[in-house]
């Protein structure tokens, strides 16, 4: 492995031989395989003679460069880069397997020898990152198997390779061609968090209808499944996916408080305000018991009528597998999509409802995406997490085809992915981005 | 009016609801908002009421408004 080889690359090589539950749950750092070297105080010239000399290697220094800014693709091919202002190597896994034996039958010239180790910005969910990561590769090399990819999806491959969320690959938003663009996605929750960097510059319509509370999310459900549904395609940093339909419209109502609590007036009000918006997906990862309540069922025909679609999560009552909770409104009105949530494993979520009202299934379990600042990043579970990955879907599948309210949800169901489960529990099957 | 409660008022097709709403101030019924595009009213009533505000001509259901939350979160 060339030096500074491309992490995503070490990445896979490192998952096709771990388990990534037992990594995760180690100790040990996740390491690239290379080695860092620190030399004793003044011995540059007889550590940089004992790198040559030992291992033959191709030696790149840092004063190579104007002003020591390293080029990273200009030392491809380099055995071993030296820091010269810090007086610490670099070296390729091969070379420093034969420094490590020599380094510790010589005196005074290397002060530690280390393993590099992978960093990930703070927030990330490793396990998560990592599953992801890893369902995108072998989807790679499923599809290379089975014949290919078309010329036009080559360019997604780069987003599915360096990294998206387990839910994101599973409902192959990272390999379709779509963006939602042009499509207005409601999210009614607890507001949205607007400064946050990853959306920074995308023009957000908003409304509370909350008394005393402006749209800002003060809790982070909101937030969240904004990010599911709408996030961007290229987050900053090493950041996976997480978004689906990361060019859709996006317009916040803020029906729960930032204590996470609304009423149904409130929740109508602002389904009213999304229908009267126009707004082709409405969102609502949100729920109460009993009903089917008319009320909902009118806004959900209301919003049909008016070529809208509401998706709303089932309800995170149950204890699987003894107890199957029914769907909670306003999930269980005829007039709603709901939806059900599954685990990274495809099995079902434990927690999720189950009834003849399930319409459809969403990555539910482990969900990584975006939250208020300063946390930025938090993985959740549950129906709510679901939900937005339909609504994302919806979005994506409602630009390409025209086709809006009814015929929306009819065809987002056709094309859902069956799994092994009864449609009380995961209605059509997993929903699936259009290619 | 005492222990006001929240109630939704679904009109039936075709109602209008300011005719609806000047209707039903007249059973005690104090409408605090409309929603146009659901047809819907939206108020505070005795919930002693109740049945005689779901016979005023035009109305199609009087339900209570619940309390909604975000579902507890799932386990991980």
């Amino acid at each position: 492995m060339a030096i500074m080889e491309d992490p995503d690359k070490m990445i896979s090589h490192m998952l096709e031989s771990v388990d990534i539950d037992t990594l995760v749950d180690s100790d040990m750092g996740l390491e690239t395989g290379r080695r860092i070297v620190t030399f004793q105080p003044d011995t540059m010239d007889a550590a940089m003679a004992s790198i040559r000399d030992v291992t033959g290697a191709n030696v790149a220094m840092s004063s190579d460069f104007d002003g020591q800014d390293i080029d990273v693709a200009g030392v491809s091919g380099a055995g071993a880069l030296v820091f010269e202002e810090l007086g610490i190597a670099v070296l390729d896994e091969g070379v420093g397997s034969g420094i490590a034996e020599f380094s510790t039958n010589t005196v005074g010239v290397f002060a530690s020898n280390e393993p590099e180790i992978f960093m990930f910005p703070s927030g990330v969910n490793l396990g998560e990152y990592l599953r992801g990561f890893a369902a995108a590769a072998a989807r790679i090399r499923d599809d290379l198997a089975s014949g290919g990819l078309a010329d036009s999806e080559s360019e997604d491959l780069s987003a599915a390779v360096s990294g998206a969320t387990w839910g994101i690959n599973q409902v192959r938003a990272s390999t379709s061609r779509f963006s939602g663009i042009g499509i207005k996605i409601a999210i009614l929750d607890t507001g949205f968090d607007f400064h946050h960097p990853d959306f920074v510059g995308r023009p957000i319509i908003h409304s509370s209808f909350i008394a005393g509370e402006s749209t800002h999310d003060g809790h982070g459900h909101g937030t969240h499944c904004t990010g599911t549904a709408a996030g961007p395609k290229f987050p900053p940093g090493r950041i996976p996916r997480y978004g689906v339909a990361f060019e859709g419209r996006i317009f916040i109502g803020k029906v729960l408080s930032n204590a996470g609590f609304g009423t149904s007036a409130s929740i109508l009000a602002g389904m009213n305000w999304a229908i009267a918006n126009r707004c082709e997906v409405i969102s609502m990862s949100l729920g109460g018991g009993g009903g089917p309540f008319v009320y909902y069922t009118q806004a959900g025909q209301r919003a049909l009528d008016a070529s809208c679609l509401i998706v709303a999560a089932a309800g995170n009552a149950s204890r699987r597998p003894g107890f199957i909770a029914p769907v909670g409104s306003p999930a269980n009105s005829p007039t709603i999509m709901a939806v059900a949530a599954v685990t990274h494993n495809l099995t079902m979520s434990s927690y999720s409802c189950g009834g003849p009202q399930i319409e459809i299934a969403g990555p539910g379990s482990d969900v990584y995406s975006s939250w208020p600042m300063p946390v930025r990043y938090k993985t959740i579970s549950g129906t709510s997490m679901a939900t937005p990955h339909v609504t994302g879907c919806a979005a994506l599948l409602a630009q390409t085809t025209g086709l809006r309210g009814n015929n929306l949800r009819i065809r987002l169901r056709h094309i859902a992915r069956p799994l092994s489960w009864p449609p009380t529990d995961d209605g059509s099957g997993l929903v699936q981005a259009i290619q | 009016m005492s222990n006001p409660v929240e109630f939704i008022v679904t009109l039936a097709p075709g109602a209008s609801a300011v005719e609806v709403s000047a209707a039903l101030h007249g059973h005690g019924f104090q409408s605090t908002s409309v929603l146009h595009e659901l047809s819907m009213i939206v108020g505070l009533a005795d919930p002693d009421n109740a049945k005689a505000i779901a016979s005023v001509h035009g109305v199609a259901a009087v339900e209570p408004s619940q309390t909604i939350t975000i579902p507890p979160e799932g386990p991980q």
